[in-house]
């Protein structure tokens, strides 16, 4: 059960670095997840994946805060308002991926 | 028996499409009217389904429509040279534009490719079609082989002021290079200038002249923007597809004329003021090498955190022209400002002054609908087929608009507003050019609109 969820974790790490968009996590995590063997390293993983969410959910609420003021003002941004929205909404999107990603990655090193 | 099985199959069929539906477009939670930003979020928005996030795919759209009152009762019923709600006392659907897009995330370290569609039907998709291949060469007079993109898809003789439009249709790259550069290859709005064509994303339903006769609308070809540092960016690209400068070009006519696009915006540090220059340059066609060119200055200051100001100038000019059975450099240019003041969260007031010069009346025709339906042979399904008889005077034009826009949902904008229109310029003939109502030289509007966003 833990090799498949070792396994797992690996290829979530590695699948989140290739993929488009945003990258959910700044570092390379691959080396720590690999070489976290107790319990006490996974819940160090765990709480830092968790900040790692905090982090990209707090990008996500300015860029809702920031796609607010574009939708309730769009006049102000003219020729640019309809791109303001649209890549506001991408990285709305991008950042929601990466805090569940994160959040599935925390939850998953405590299951360990 | 056989019956039976097939009467089982057919209430089936209905439960098995439904869950179908429901496990790729999920259910969103429903809002109520006053909390939801889109009317589609009131009846559970399929673009906050897993399915649509995934894949980063959004449905959008709007809706526009609006009526206006001539004082000076044209026997026309057009509203001399404005746009878009150019017609008296005539309900318009202006705007029913639908979208699909897979925004980019435009910032970070990793590539995304993405892309938008626009299908626009409505009164003003005749103003936003990629007319740049016009129906009579601007340098020779003679006919053109138009493009096949969007025009004419719908209007005829029989059915003047409703048509298609598809002013977008392109692909986007988000290069994680330096800062980031966003690039869109396909046919899109100009990023020059400062009214645009999505009417949820203007102050006022009517237009100023510097945005209907003196900017581009859509172009084709590649863009680039690239964010420099936390005060600058730049944009440049390269225009193809038309025959008057790189200007609304389509897909399949003039693949062999190019053109530039190019221009920067600062951005102060509290992003209160920012000043952009932008603009175009190019030969005017594959077979004129007279050159057409523009450029536009936009600057917004906020002058208080409810009080924002708009300045803005264009020149452009394009060389070689045919006015009048003589070739002709001809030039427009103008001064437009806008002013908005919040009085609440949802109510805002505003004023636009401007002044317009069509020094040598190459681009502003009354009406402005009956010129852009024109064919080669000179006829205009806008007028039912009969002969253009639009004019293109070269004068001054001066235009103030004042309105408000209010908002009692999000999801829903009313914008009543009034304008003065008056025009300084004389005609060949000698004498005063009058193309407002039955030949006066100015013209009152009142006029009211409503914006859905779905």
């Amino acid at each position: 059960m833990k090799i498949k969820l070792l396994i797992t974790l690996i290829l979530t790490v590695v699948l989140l670095d290739g993929c488009g968009g945003t990258n959910p996590h700044p570092m390379d995590m691959s080396q720590a997840v690999q070489s976290a063997s107790s319990k006490a390293d996974h819940e160090a993983l765990a709480e830092h994946y968790e900040a790692a969410a905090a982090e990209m959910q707090v990008k996500v609420d300015e860029h809702k805060k920031l796609l607010a003021q574009y939708q309730a003002k769009s006049y102000l941004y003219g020729r640019q308002a309809e791109d303001f929205k649209a890549h506001c909404e991408g990285l709305i999107n991008a950042y929601e991926k990466a805090v569940e990603a994160n959040l599935s990655m925390a939850k998953m090193h405590r299951q360990m | 028996m056989k019956n039976h099985l097939n009467d089982k199959r057919f209430r089936l069929k209905p439960v098995a499409l439904g869950i179908a539906l429901v496990s790729v477009f999920g259910v969103a939670q429903a809002k109520s009217l006053t909390e939801a930003s889109t009317l589609l979020e009131t009846v559970g928005d399929p673009n906050e389904s897993k399915f649509m996030k995934d894949i980063g795919l959004k449905i959008g759209g709007w809706a526009n429509a609006g009526i206006t009152y001539n004082a000076a009762s044209p026997d026309n019923n057009f509203n001399g040279p404005v746009t878009f709600g150019d017609r008296s006392g005539e309900f318009q659907l202006n705007q029913l534009n639908i979208f699909a897009q897979r925004a980019v995330a435009a910032e970070g370290d990793a590539w995304d490719f993405g892309g938008r569609v626009d299908a626009m039907f409505g009164t003003d998709a005749i103003f936003t079609q990629a007319y740049g291949v016009p129906a009579l060469d601007v340098n020779t007079g003679l006919p053109l082989n138009r493009n096949h993109w969007d025009l004419n898809m719908l209007g005829s003789n029989d059915n003047r002021f409703y048509d298609i439009a598809l002013p977008q249709a392109y692909a986007e790259l988000y290069a994680p290079i330096g800062n980031g550069l966003n690039i869109k290859a396909g046919h899109f709005y100009t990023p020059i200038g400062y009214e645009t064509v999505p009417a949820p994303d203007n102050f006022f339903y009517s237009h100023a002249y510097t945005m209907q006769y003196g900017e581009p609308f859509t172009h084709t070809g590649v863009m680039g923007n690239y964010t420099v540092d936390k005060n600058w960016a730049v944009m440049g690209g390269a225009t193809t597809g038309s025959a008057t400068g790189g200007w609304d070009g389509g897909f399949d006519k003039q693949l062999g004329n190019w053109g530039g696009l190019a221009g920067a915006t600062w951005t102060s540090d509290d992003k209160d003021t920012s000043a952009n220059i932008s603009g175009t340059y190019g030969a005017t066609s594959e077979h004129s090498n007279q050159a057409w060119g523009l450029y536009s200055i936009v600057l917004k200051h906020n002058i208080t955190a409810k009080t924002h100001l708009v300045l803005q100038h264009d020149h452009g000019y394009a060389n070689g022209v045919l006015l009048s059975g003589a070739a002709k450099d001809s030039e427009w240019y103008g001064l437009n400002s806008h002013l908005t003041y919040d009085i609440k969260d949802n109510l805002t007031a505003g004023v636009r002054a401007e002044w317009f010069r069509d020094q040598n009346g190459f681009r502003v025709c009354s009406p402005g609908r009956v010129a852009a339906a024109t064919n080669g042979a000179g006829n205009s399904y806008a007028i039912g087929g009969q002969a253009n008889n639009s004019t293109c005077n070269a004068a001054s034009y001066y235009a103030v608009t004042a309105g408000v826009n209010w908002k009692p949902m999000k999801w829903l904008n009313i914008r009543p507003n009034v304008r003065y229109d008056w025009v300084d310029g004389k005609v060949a003939a000698g004498g005063q050019y009058r193309p407002f109502g039955n030949a006066k030289q100015d013209q009152f509007l009142f006029s009211t609109d409503f914006n859905v966003n779905f």
